[in-house]
C-alpha cells in the first residue's frame, strides 16, 4: 500500500493531529463505523475515554486503515489525547476568528485555548492577510466584580478599551448568553501598553485566563491573564513615519497636543514597550547593528560594559562624568579597526605619523575622494578592497539610527497563517514612533566632511593641511564660470586669532608646491568681492586663512548693507573651522555667521566636541548640515530631552553614538597603534600643587576682605538674593583671589578689575568701588603700622656696624635653636645680635603668635603653675637673651656677589644701603630683613626661577595667570633681574604681529644662560599655542575650571616635547584658592558638563558660593 | 684616681625616640646626696619651640616637686626658649635639688615643713632618698 504509514510514524501523525485538533462536534460522529471503532478500541484499552475515541475516530475515520492508524497514534502519544479530561466541562464559546485553530499549533500556547479576535465598539478591523505569533506574556488584572466558580484555566476572555479613559482595559468574559460582562481590568502599568494597541492595526491579542488559586474572585482580587500577541501584515502597511513627518508632528505637538498626535505617539511607545516585553527588541543600549552597519567600531571593552551596566542600575538621572567618558570612548577609534589604507599626501613635505595618515585617509573617504584614498598604496589586499567597497556604499547612506532591526521570534513549530510573502527573518522598528518596516531605512548622506576630534596635540592641523594639499579642488567642476561664484579650488580655514600665524607657518612648512598658495584674509586684507580672486582663476590661493572675528564682523556688515560681500560672496570648495567648539553656542553671532558661509565640504576640528553640554554638538551638526539632526526640534526630542529628563537614556545614548560614529574621528594620546605603542608617547608630566603661606600683611588684608565678603553673603543668603547680587559677590570673590596673588592688585582701579573677570557686570560697579576704597584703606593702615615698627634709617646704620663688629667674619656661626651651622643665605640676625636660621626663627615667631592667640582666645586666664600652656607675654623674646625682638627689625645676611640682584626677601627701597656695605672686605653683608616682600607668590616664583637658573641655565619657562595686571607686576619684578631672566609677555591686549614677535623671540635660545620667561594670560594663550620649547610651567592662580588649566599645561605637554614636563600650581594655604580646588574637584565628579537645566545650574552656583565661604 | 663620675644619664626609649629615661644623681651636699633619681623626659611635637616634658619617677621629698613627680621650674614653662636644650634643662633640675625654693612651692605641705622646720624637712628628705632613691 503506497500510503501505508510505518507503525510508529510519529511525525506524520502528530502533525495531522496538530492540524485538526479541534474536538469534533457531536453530531459528526454518529454511525456504525463509529460503534465498531469504539468497540475495538475499548477492547484494547479498557480505560480509554469516550472523548478520546471520538477524537481518534474523527481523525482517522476516512482513512482506509482507520483502526490501526488510530491505535498507533494513541500508543504513540497518549498525552496528546489527555486534554479531553480537562475540557469536558468546557463551556461553549463561539469562535469568531477564522483561524481559530491557529494557537494550537504553537507548542507553548495551551492547546485547548480558543482564539478570539478582540473587538472594539468603535472600529471593526479589516481581516489581515497574514499574522504571525510573536510571543506571550502575563498581565496582572484586578477583579471588578464578584465571580464565583466556573472560572476555567485558559478560559478565553475579551479585552476592550474604555471609552472614557485612555488607559482602562476591561477584561470581559463571554457568558453563555453571548453577552460580554466585565470581570476585571488590567493594571494600569500594563494597560498603558495594551490600551493603545487594542485599536491599532497590525497587532492582535488573544487573551486567556491564567490559573487562579481559588475558585472565586472578589472585587479587588488580582488575577492574571495570558496575552498571546500576533503581528499582522497591517503593521507594515502604514506608511513609515519618516523624519519630515516627525518634525511636523513634533512641531504640532509643541503647540497643541492634539488628540491625534498624542495617539500616534502613544501607539508607537506602546508598540516599543510591547516588543521589549516580548524580547523582540533587546532592552540593551548597545546597538550592535549600528556598529556593523557603519564599520567604524566602538570599543567594547569591559570598562564600557561596566559603565553601561551601571547606567542600567541607576536607571535614571543625569549624564555624569563617567557617561561623558564612555561617550568619548565610544567615539574613539580602535586602531585594529583601521579598514582604510594609508594615503600618501600630495605636495606635502612633512612626515605624517601613521595615525595621521589614517586620519587623512578617513577625511578623504568622508569627502568621497575614493581615488585618493590609498591610490598611491599598492599593497592593498583584495580583502581590504572588498571592505573598502562595502564602506563606500555605507558612506553614501547609513542606516537610520532611529530604526532598530528586530529578529522575528522563532518558535519550534512555526506556522503562521498566510505568512508567505515575507521570507526575511527580521524587520525594522522605529524606536521612537513605533513604525515598522520590512526594509532597512537609510539616511542619505549628503554631508561631505565631518568632525576631526583628535585629542589636543595629535596634530589635527598637520592632518588637515595634508588634506588641503592633497585634494585642493573640486574635480567634478570642470568648467569654471565666474557667475557660479564657486571658489572651486579654495579651502577656507577659520581659526582663532591666536592661531593665525601658526597655521600660516605650518602651511609654509608643509607645502611642497609653490603653485599652491595661502592667503590671509584678516584686518586690512579684507576685500569686497572675492569672486574675482577665487573663481575662474586657476592660480587662486588654495587656502584662505581667516579668523572667527573677521567672519562675524563681515556677517554684521552684510546684515546692515544686504550685499553679499567678502567671504560671503562665494561658495567655497571646503570650509574648515579650527577649534570648532568656538561655535558651540547656537545663538551666538559668530555661530550664525559661520553657519551662513557656503561650501561643498565642511570640516570641524576640535579636541573637545562637547565643552559643557550636549547642545554643543548640535551647533556642530548645524554647521555640517547633518540632517535630520540639524533640525533643532528633532535634536531636542531625541537627544537633549532624554538626557535632560533622564528617561530613555540608554536609547538616546546609543542614538547619539550611531549618529556620531560615521562622522567623527577621535584618537587620544592614550590609544595604542597596531604594534601596541602609544600613538603619541609624551614625556612624563608632573603637576605639583605648592601651598604657600600668606605673609602677615596679606593675611590681615585677606581676613578683612573675607569677613566683609561673608557679611555680604550671609545677608544675601538670608534675603535669598544670592543670584540677584551674584556679581557683587563675585566682586568680593575676585578681591579675595587678588589678595592671594599680589597686594598691589588692590590698588588697581575698578575699571582694570572689570577687565580681569568676564563674569562681572557693570551693575556692581558702585559697590565694587566702595570695596576698592575700603580695602585700599585697610592696606594703607597695615603699611603705616609696619612702618612704625621698623628700624629708623638712622638707627639702621649704627646697628649694622655693631653687628659687623660682633661678627667680623661669617664663619662658624651656629643657630641657637637647631644648633646647626648657618649658611649666609639663610641667616637672620636680631637686634640683640644673635644669629638664627631664617626657618628656625620664623617658626619661633609663628609658634609664639599661635600660642598667644590660642591663650587669649580661651578665656581661661587663670594660670595654675601646672598648667600645660606656659605663660607668655605678647612680646616675642630672643631665644638666647630674652630681649624683645620683632619681625620687622631683623637683619638678613647676603653673599657679597649678590649685589642686590636676586635676594628674594629684600625690599628694593633699601637698595642704596648695600653700596656702603660692598666697600667692606667682608665675606657677607647685611640688609634689613623684610618679612613680607611684595607678594608670597612672586617670591615663590622668583625662588623657583632662581633655582632653574642655577640648575638648567638657558631654559624656557612659561607662567600663567588669569590676571593680566598680576602678570604686569610679575613682569616688572622679573625685569629687575635682567642678568638672569629674559622676560616676555603674551596677553589679549596684543595684536597679531606683536603676538607673533613675542612667540618668535620665545622660541629662540639665549646664549648667556639666561632663563626665558614667558608670561601668558590664561585666557589669551591657554589654547592652541605650541610652546614645546619650554618644559616647565607655573600656574600662578587657580581657574574655576580644571580643564582650562589642563589646556594651558598642554601648551608645553604635547607632541614635540622631548623633556619631562614639570608644572607647579601655586595655591595660598587656607584661602579661597583651596576652596576653588575643591570646586574643581566637585565639577569633575558631578560632570557638570552635561545635562543640567538652568534651575539646577543656578542652585549649583549658590552651593559653590557656600563652599567657598564654608568654615 | 677614678674617672669623673657621670651625674646625669639619658637613654632614649627603644620604641619612641622622643621619649627618654633619665637618671640624675643627688648633688653632693644636698639631702639628696647618694640618691639616684629616675625621671622621664618627652620631646613634644613642637620641640624645640615648646619645652620638653619632664617628670620625676622616683619619689622625692622636695617643695618644688609634687607627689606625682611634676616639677615647678620656670624654664620648663614660661621661660622656655628654643635656644635651651635638654642638657641645660636637666642641669637646671639638678640645681633645683641643690637649692629648693619653698617660696614658689608645688608640694604645699613639704614647703610648709621646709619653712617652719627646715632641719626636720631635710631629715625627711634624706630618709626618703635612702628609702626610695637607691
Amino acid at each position: 500500500m503506497p500510503d501505508k504509514k510505518p507503525f510508529f510514524d510519529h511525525s506524520s501523525t502528530s502533525r495531522q493531529i496538530a492540524q485538526k485538533s479541534e474536538p469534533p462536534e457531536k453530531g459528526n460522529i454518529e454511525g456504525d463505523d463509529f460503534d465498531c471503532f469504539q468497540y475495538e478500541l475499548k477492547s484494547m484499552f479498557s480505560d480509554i475515554k469516550s472523548q478520546t475515541i471520538k477524537h481518534l475516530y474523527h481523525e482517522f475515520h476516512d482513512k482506509p486503515e482507520a483502526l490501526p492508524l488510530a491505535i498507533n497514534a494513541f500508543l504513540d502519544d497518549p498525552q496528546k489525547y489527555q486534554y479531553e479530561d480537562q475540557t469536558t466541562n468546557k463551556k461553549d464559546i463561539i469562535p469568531t476568528h477564522s483561524d481559530d485553530d491557529f494557537s494550537n499549533n504553537v507548542d507553548h500556547v495551551s492547546k485547548n485555548t480558543l482564539d478570539f479576535e478582540f473587538h472594539t465598539n468603535k472600529r471593526q478591523k479589516q481581516p489581515a492577510n497574514w499574522r504571525r505569533y510573536v510571543g506571550s506574556f502575563e498581565v496582572e488584572c484586578w477583579c471588578t466584580r464578584y465571580v464565583v466558580g466556573l472560572l476555567d484555566v485558559n478560559e478565553k476572555v475579551l479585552l476592550s478599551k474604555s471609552q472614557s479613559k485612555d488607559n482602562f482595559v476591561h477584561v470581559n468574559r463571554v457568558e453563555k448568553s453571548g453577552n460580554r460582562r466585565e470581570i476585571g481590568r488590567i493594571l494600569e502599568i500594563c494597560a498603558k501598553i495594551v490600551a493603545p494597541l487594542l485599536e491599532c492595526h497590525g497587532i492582535e491579542f488573544s487573551a486567556s485566563l491564567s490559573p487562579i488559586s481559588s475558585r472565586k474572585l472578589r472585587t479587588g482580587d488580582s488575577f492574571y491573564i495570558t496575552l498571546d500577541c500576533f503581528v499582522t501584515d497591517q503593521l507594515f502597511e502604514a506608511r513609515p513615519f519618516d523624519e519630515e513627518d516627525l518634525e511636523n508632528v513634533l512641531k504640532t505637538a509643541q503647540h497643541a497636543r492634539s488628540a491625534n498626535t498624542q495617539y500616534a505617539l502613544d501607539k508607537g511607545t506602546a508598540l516599543i514597550s510591547l516588543f521589549k516585553k516580548l524580547n523582540i527588541i533587546s532592552d540593551d543600549s548597545q546597538d550592535v547593528k549600528v556598529k556593523e552597519a557603519t564599520g567604524f567600531g566602538e570599543p567594547e571593552d569591559e570598562n564600557e560594559r561596566r559603565l553601561q551596566d551601571q547606567h542600567l542600575e541607576e536607571n535614571d538621572g543625569a549624564l555624569a562624568m563617567n557617561q561623558l567618558k564612555s561617550f568619548y570612548q565610544s567615539t574613539e577609534l580602535k586602531y585594529e579597526d583601521t579598514l582604510l589604507p594609508d594615503s600618501k599626501p600630495n605636495d606635502f613635505l612633512l612626515e605624517l605619523r601613521p595615525y595621521q595618515k589614517y586620519g587623512l585617509s578617513w577625511m578623504l573617504f568622508r569627502e568621497h575622494e575614493y581615488d585618493l584614498v590609498g591610490l598611491n598604496n599598492p599593497q592593498v589586499t583584495d580583502e581590504r578592497k572588498e571592505n573598502f567597497k562595502k564602506m563606500m556604499t555605507e558612506n553614501n547612506g547609513t542606516r537610520n539610527p532611529l530604526w532598530k532591526e528586530c529578529k522575528w521570534p522563532t518558535f519550534s513549530s512555526l506556522s503562521d497563517d498566510g505568512f508567505c510573502e515575507n521570507t526575511e527573518n527580521s524587520f525594522y522598528v522605529n524606536l521612537y514612533t513605533g513604525a515598522c518596516s520590512h526594509y532597512c531605512p537609510v539616511i542619505q548622506n549628503h554631508t561631505y566632511g565631518g568632525i576631526l576630534a583628535d585629542e589636543m596635540g595629535l596634530g589635527k592641523t598637520i592632518t588637515t593641511l595634508a588634506l588641503i594639499l592633497s585634494c585642493h579642488q573640486d574635480k567634478s567642476y570642470t568648467q569654471p564660470r565666474r557667475r557660479d561664484r564657486y571658489a572651486y579650488r579654495t579651502t577656507l580655514v577659520i581659526v582663532p586669532m591666536a592661531l593665525l600665524s601658526q597655521w600660516e607657518s605650518e602651511f609654509a612648512k608643509a607645502n611642497g608646491n609653490t603653485q599652491k598658495k595661502c592667503f590671509i584674509y584678516y584686518g586690512s586684507e579684507t576685500l569686497g568681492d572675492l569672486s574675482l580672486l577665487l573663481c575662474e582663476n586657476p592660480t587662486a590661493p588654495i587656502m584662505i586663512l581667516t579668523t572667527y572675528g573677521t567672519v562675524q564682523s563681515e556677517a554684521a556688515r552684510i546684515t546692515k548693507t544686504g550685499n553679499r560681500i567678502g567671504l560671503f560672496s562665494v561658495t567655497f570648495f571646503r570650509i574648515i573651522i579650527d577649534e570648532g567648539h568656538n561655535i558651540r553656542n547656537r545663538s551666538a553671532k559668530t555661530t550664525k555667521a559661520v553657519n551662513s558661509l557656503m561650501s561643498s565640504r565642511k570640516w570641524v576640528l576640535t579636541g573637545t566636541p562637547i565643552v559643557n553640554r550636549l547642545d554643543d554638538l548640535y551647533s556642530l551638526f548645524v554647521f555640517l548640515d547633518l540632517q535630520p539632526w540639524a533640525k533643532y526640534i528633532i535634536w531636542r526630542r531625541f537627544i537633549t530631552e532624554p538626557f535632560d529628563q533622564g528617561r530613555d537614556l540608554n536609547n538616546a545614548f546609543a542614538l547619539l553614538k550611531s549618529i556620531l560614529n560615521p562622522i567623527i574621528l577621535r584618537r587620544t594620546k592614550d590609544q595604542k597603534d597596531k604594534d601596541g605603542n602609544l600613538l603619541v608617547s609624551l614625556p612624563s608630566r608632573e603637576i605639583i600643587i605648592e601651598r604657600l603661606k600668606f605673609n602677615e600683611k596679606e593675611e590681615a588684608l585677606y581676613n578683612h576682605l573675607k569677613a566683609k565678603a561673608i557679611t555680604v553673603l550671609t545677608e544675601n543668603l538670608k534675603a535669598g538674593l544670592v543670584l540677584k547680587n551674584y556679581s557683587s559677590i563675585l566682586t568680593h570673590l575676585l578681591r579675595l583671589r587678588q589678595v592671594c596673588c599680589h597686594l598691589d592688585l588692590m590698588r588697581l582701579s575698578f575699571k582694570d578689575m572689570l577687565n580681569e573677570d568676564e563674569d562681572l557686570k557693570e551693575s556692581s560697579k558702585l559697590l565694587a568701588d566702595q570695596a576698592v576704597d575700603e580695602s585700599f584703606r585697610v592696606l594703607q593702615d597695615l603699611e603705616k603700622e609696619e612702618e612704625k615698627s621698623k628700624i629708623s634709617s638712622e638707627q639702621l646704620l649704627a646697628m649694622k656696624n655693631e653687628i659687623y663688629q660682633s661678627y667680623p667674619d661669617f664663619d662658624g656661626i651656629e643657630c641657637a635653636i637647631c644648633t646647626g651651622p648657618i649658611e649666609i643665605e639663610t641667616c637672620v640676625i636680631t637686634e640683640c645680635k644673635h644669629c638664627f636660621c631664617l626657618g628656625c626663627l620664623m617658626e619661633h615667631f609663628n609658634f609664639q603668635s599661635r600660642l598667644h592667640t590660642s591663650i587669649s582666645a580661651s578665656n581661661n586666664l587663670i594660670q595654675s603653675p601646672l598648667s600645660e600652656a606656659p605663660v607668655i607675654s605678647t612680646e616675642v623674646l630672643c631665644p638666647v637673651c630674652r630681649h624683645p625682638i620683632h619681625k620687622n627689625r631683623l637683619f638678613k645676611t647676603f653673599k657679597p656677589e649678590f649685589k642686590g640682584c636676586s635676594s628674594i626677601k629684600v625690599d628694593d627701597s633699601n637698595a642704596f644701603l648695600t653700596q656702603i656695605d660692598s666697600t667692606h672686605a667682608r665675606n657677607y653683608y647685611l640688609r634689613p630683613f623684610n618679612t613680607c616682600g611684595k607678594s608670597s607668590k612672586t617670591n615663590a616664583l622668583l625662588s623657583h626661577l632662581q633655582q632653574i637658573y642655577e640648575e638648567c641655565p638657558g631654559d624656557h619657562v612659561i607662567v600663567f595667570s588669569q590676571f593680566t595686571t598680576f602678570l604686569d607686576l610679575v613682569e616688572k619684578e622679573l625685569r629687575s633681574y635682567k642678568s638672569k631672566f629674559r622676560t616676555l609677555k603674551f596677553d589679549g591686549r596684543m595684536n597679531v604681529d606683536q603676538r607673533q614677535a613675542t612667540l618668535n623671540e620665545f622660541n629662540t635660545k639665549t646664549v648667556d644662560g639666561k632663563i626665558t620667561v614667558l608670561l601668558i594670560s590664561l585666557k589669551a594663550g591657554g589654547v592652541g599655542l605650541n610652546l614645546t620649547i619650554a618644559s616647565k610651567a607655573f600656574l600662578l592662580d587657580p581657574h574655576w575650571n580644571n580643564a582650562t588649566e589642563f589646556q594651558a599645561i598642554d601648551r608645553i605637554h604635547r607632541v614635540g616635547q622631548s623633556k619631562s614636563v614639570k608644572v607647579v600650581r601655586f595655591i595660598m594655604e587656607g584661602s579661597i584658592e583651596e576652596r576653588m580646588l575643591k570646586i574643581q574637584e566637585r565639577k569633575n565628579q558631578l560632570g557638570e558638563a552635561l545635562s543640567m537645566n538652568d534651575e539646577e545650574r543656578r542652585k549649583k552656583k549658590v552651593e559653590e558660593i557656600e563652599i567657598l565661604f564654608a568654615d | 684616681m677614678s674617672l669623673p663620675k657621670r651625674i646625669i644619664r639619658v637613654m632614649p626609649h627603644e620604641d619612641n625616640l622622643r621619649y627618654f629615661n633619665v637618671t640624675i644623681d643627688g648633688p653632693s651636699g644636698s639631702p639628696y646626696e647618694g640618691g639616684k633619681f629616675k625621671l622621664e623626659l618627652f620631646l613634644p611635637d613642637d620641640y624645640p619651640m615648646l619645652a620638653p616634658k619632664v617628670r620625676f619617677l622616683t619619689k622625692i621629698y622636695h617643695p618644688n616637686i609634687d607627689r606625682l613627680g611634676r616639677i615647678c621650674l620656670d624654664v620648663l614653662k614660661a621661660n622656655w626658649s628654643p635656644a635651651l636644650q635638654v642638657r641645660t634643662i636637666l642641669l637646671s633640675i639638678q640645681a633645683l635639688l641643690s637649692s629648693p625654693n619653698p617660696d614658689d612651692p608645688l608640694a604645699n605641705e613639704v614647703a610648709e615643713e621646709w619653712k617652719s622646720n627646715e632641719q626636720n624637712a631635710i631629715k625627711t628628705a634624706r630618709e626618703w632618698t635612702e628609702r626610695f632613691a637607691q
